[in-house]
């Protein structure tokens, strides 16, 4: 019996600090961890204090016993400690006063362990410790301890919500178990002298609750733990118990008949049972839980069929308004948010928000947008998980890094509860934002997996969506510009006749007028009103011209042509360069030589698949609009003036970049540079303003992107983006 | 003294050019439909045409710049479009035998230059 305590004593405490550093060293700065720590070894010594059963002179067991005890004491003054360390982010109150109450008590037990009021003497063999006189103290003051922590738990768990309130109602198991312990140890000590140590046994599984309780960061609900636990105590109490009833009241009439094989019959029972007993659990298992969680299966079986029909919905804003109606409806969400990543702009935007009726009154605005660079985008490239606020807050150790400090920060703006990213093929589309419940239930670890599963398909399903939106576009725009295209032509000829009749009738009066000399009219009056006849009318044959500018680039547009091959971008530009040149030197600017033109082709630029001649078109009008530009720096002396082309590939796309040193732009010019008909060209001699707005929509149907970049005085740049011609287009 | 036909449905055009070839020195007809053109043709005989591609009714441009070549394979002509420049019509003009192939709006001096050019070579 004795040698049973103390291997039991061994085991017990052993485990104990194991369990003790293991939590210990997950947070050494953590004061939850830290009290855990110290509490564990305290029972783990207290438990050693059993070893006196080994010691042979009675005076030094009687020692080493009540040495042994004074950590005792303390397992009460740690556990307070424990649990004032759970609820202190909760529960705001003064604790210094409990403190001093709880270690001034300890202190009193302390020195009067050391004496024989509260263990008396000891008793060998077997081995018994006796209690002495104020052994009862030492009752009370464990008791008060105990007392005291439960009370601060009932406190903390009304107030608590998710994630704490579930660590809290672990905690209470914990403290029933462990009271149970401590009654079968104080009872023992009492009453029962040889009652085998299972109080070590309900003392250790006090010690992993609690350690459970610590340190997953998603405990099961306590209701199926419980169940879970219960059924399998049951079941194998059954299985080990049967036979062995059975035997023990068959063993005498079976001996009698069979005194070799008598036990075959119970061993018979136990394999059995033994066999049945995981299907007899499961199922028992599945229909007390079928109940118990009933409404988290029907939640689950909801989101499984959000899932499967997000596909359905082609349409991108339908599809993102079902998500988040969805979600709020099935999880009881206070709101959900949808952000989602803008290629254009570089950054996620927050493209959907729905609240249920009766959060509308509350003013609360998501954030409109996240950078890509942020912590909250950082981490879940790094973890590929969700993003649990409370779990954060939890396990932040002391003495965060901005990372961690960043992300509490975001969640906190979100006022989130959890947020799910949505990874497509290893980026991330967007990401999820989920409210507290409004049960204010945590998220289960279950709950979390299939929003992780919802999350990914719903970013198939966007994908999708901004496809067919894409491809919607590119048919409108498309079946717009064959409108254009057809109804142009004729739009267009109607408009030259009318520009024809207008400009020939002027040109025709002129000619009359040319065989009057005006001069030698005498009155004065019909000089002067011929004079001005004529320079009206010179004005009218020119007017005319920019409207004919104006029908053949509209007519361009609309005839656009779908005419695509491989193209050379560099001998392209070069001959636009050329075109532009001839043209300068036909207005007798010959001058035009003596300006730098440049183009560089930094590494392998490949064929672009595209419209030679819209192509070259855009190229001519921005070399041209650059020639302009220096012209007007630089006066007609335009030695300085330099314009580069530079090619580059990036990545899948090539960039093209024109470059300027002319006059440039100021800010308010480039926020309007490329809407139509806006022109800077003072003089209307040239420039009808539709040259950057036909390049926009050139280069837009050559799938590509225009940008400008110009500093007034100094000169400007554009950046033409092309993608490359895929293979198969 | 040229004689030059003006085959084209828009009315102020055609007076207008008919006045400033006639101030040049020209013998000009004027037809504002493609058959009594043709009419025209075939009974004046005439050195120059000026042909506008698109006719509202009747035979089209094309067809006509066809039976002008059929009826006097060494006329000149001068193709007049509003529907600004388009290859095609332009390389099926040239192939089918027309001398030139102008845009509305044309000044009346580029065009009269055209005609001179022309008739020079004649």
């Amino acid at each position: 019996m004795d040698l049973q305590l103390i291997i039991a004593a061994l085991i017990a405490g052993i485990i104990n600090i194991i369990l003790g550093s293991f939590v210990y060293f997950k947070n050494p700065k953590r004061p939850t961890n830290i009290f855990f720590g110290l509490m564990t070894f305290s029972i783990a010594l207290w438990n050693f204090s059993d070893f006196a059963a080994f010691i042979k002179n009675p005076s030094i067991a009687l020692f080493w016993l009540r040495g042994f005890y004074i950590p005792g004491i303390f397992i009460g003054v740690f556990s307070v400690h424990f649990v004032i360390s759970i609820v202190r982010d909760i529960v705001y109150k003064n604790w210094k006063r409990a403190f001093v109450i709880i270690y001034s008590g300890a202190i009193v037990l302390f020195v009067l362990t050391t004496t024989r009021f509260i263990i008396k003497e000891v008793a060998l063999r077997p081995f018994k410790e006796i209690p002495g006189p104020l052994y009862f103290l030492f009752i009370i003051f464990f008791a008060a301890c105990f007392l005291y922590g439960f009370y601060i738990l009932v406190i903390g768990f009304r107030k608590a919500v998710g994630l704490k309130k579930l660590q809290i109602s672990y905690l209470f198991l914990s403290y029933i178990i462990g009271l149970v312990a401590a009654l079968i140890y104080f009872l023992g000590l009492n009453l029962w002298a040889n009652l085998p140590p299972i109080h070590y046994i309900i003392e250790i599984s006090y010690v992993f609750v609690v350690t459970y309780a610590i340190i997953r960061y998603r405990v099961m609900d306590i209701k199926v733990v419980i169940s879970r636990a219960g059924i399998f105590a049951i079941v194998y109490t059954l299985v080990l118990g049967i036979p062995f009833g059975i035997g023990s009241l068959v063993r005498d009439p079976l001996y009698k008949i069979a005194p070799d094989w008598w036990w075959l019959l119970p061993m018979f029972l136990l394999v059995v049972l033994a066999t049945l007993a995981p299907y007899i659990y499961m199922r028992l298992q599945k229909r007390i839980e079928l109940r118990l969680r009933a409404e988290e299966f029907r939640s689950h079986e909801a989101l499984r069929r959000l899932s499967h029909n997000m596909l359905r919905f082609p349409n991108l804003n339908n599809l993102l308004k079902l998500i988040v109606h969805q979600l709020v409806k099935i999880l009881k969400l206070k709101f959900a948010v949808i952000y989602l990543f803008d290629t254009k702009d570089e950054k996620y935007i927050m493209k959907t928000y729905w609240r249920p009726e009766q959060f509308l009154k509350t003013a609360f605005e998501p954030p409109a947008e996240f950078s890509k660079d942020s912590s909250l985008v950082k981490d879940f490239y790094l973890r590929r998980l969700p993003i649990v606020t409370e779990e954060l807050k939890l396990f932040m150790p002391k003495g965060t890094s901005i990372h961690i400090r960043e992300l509490v920060n975001s969640l906190a703006r979100l006022k989130a509860n959890t947020v799910i990213p949505s990874f497509l093929r290893n980026r991330i589309l967007g990401f999820l934002v989920l409210s507290d419940r409004r049960t204010n239930a945590a998220f289960t670890q279950e709950d979390l997996n299939l929003l992780m599963v919802l999350s990914n398909e719903a970013a198939l399903a966007i994908e999708n969506a901004q496809f067919h939106e894409k491809e919607k576009s590119v048919l409108a725009e498309r079946s717009r510009r064959e409108a254009l295209a057809d109804m142009a032509p004729g739009a267009s000829h109607q408009f030259n006749n009318r520009l024809v009749a207008i400009s020939s009738s002027a040109e025709l009066a002129l000619f009359r007028l040319e065989n009057i000399n005006i001069d030698k009219i005498e009155q004065e009056d019909v000089k002067t009103a011929i004079k001005d006849i004529k320079s009206r009318l010179e004005l009218i044959d020119k007017e005319v011209y920019k409207g004919k500018e104006i029908t053949s680039a509209i007519l361009k547009r609309a005839k656009a042509k779908v005419d695509f091959q491989d193209v050379e971008l560099r001998t392209l530009i070069e001959n636009a360069y050329r075109l532009v040149k001839i043209s300068y030197s036909k207005s007798g600017l010959e001058k035009s030589e003596s300006l730098g033109f440049n183009i560089t082709v930094s590494n392998e630029v490949p064929l672009i698949f595209g419209s030679e001649a819209l192509l070259q078109d855009c190229f001519y009008n921005l070399i041209d609009n650059a020639f302009d530009a220096i012209r007007e720096r630089m006066g007609d002396n335009i030695t300085d003036g330099k314009i580069e082309v530079v090619l580059t590939k990036e990545g899948q796309d090539v960039i093209v970049q024109v470059k300027d040193n002319g006059i440039g732009l100021t800010k308010e010019n480039q926020r309007k540079l490329f809407a139509p008909y806006f022109t800077t060209k003072a003089s209307s001699n040239k420039g009808s303003g539709l040259g950057l707005y036909v390049i926009q929509d050139f280069i837009e149907m050559h799938q590509g992107t225009i940008r400008c970049d110009s500093e007034y005085q100094k000169g400007t740049s554009f950046t033409i983006r092309l993608p490359i011609r895929k293979r198969g287009r | 003294m040229h004689r030059i036909l003006v085959i084209d449905d828009e009315e102020s055009l055609v007076k207008n050019i008919e006045d400033f070839l006639k101030a040049k020195g020209y013998e000009v007809f004027a037809s504002l439909d493609g058959n009594s053109g043709i009419e025209l043709l075939k009974t004046q005989n005439v050195d120059l045409l000026i042909l506008d591609l698109h006719l509202k009714d009747g035979p089209s441009g094309i067809q006509i710049l066809r039976v002008a070549k059929m009826v006097k394979p060494d006329l000149k002509v001068v193709m007049f479009t509003g529907f600004g420049e388009e290859e095609e019509a332009r390389t099926s003009c040239m192939s089918l035998g027309a001398n030139a192939f102008l845009c509305k709006p044309t000044s009346l001096k580029d065009l009269t230059i055209t005609i001179e050019d022309l008739l020079e070579v004649k």
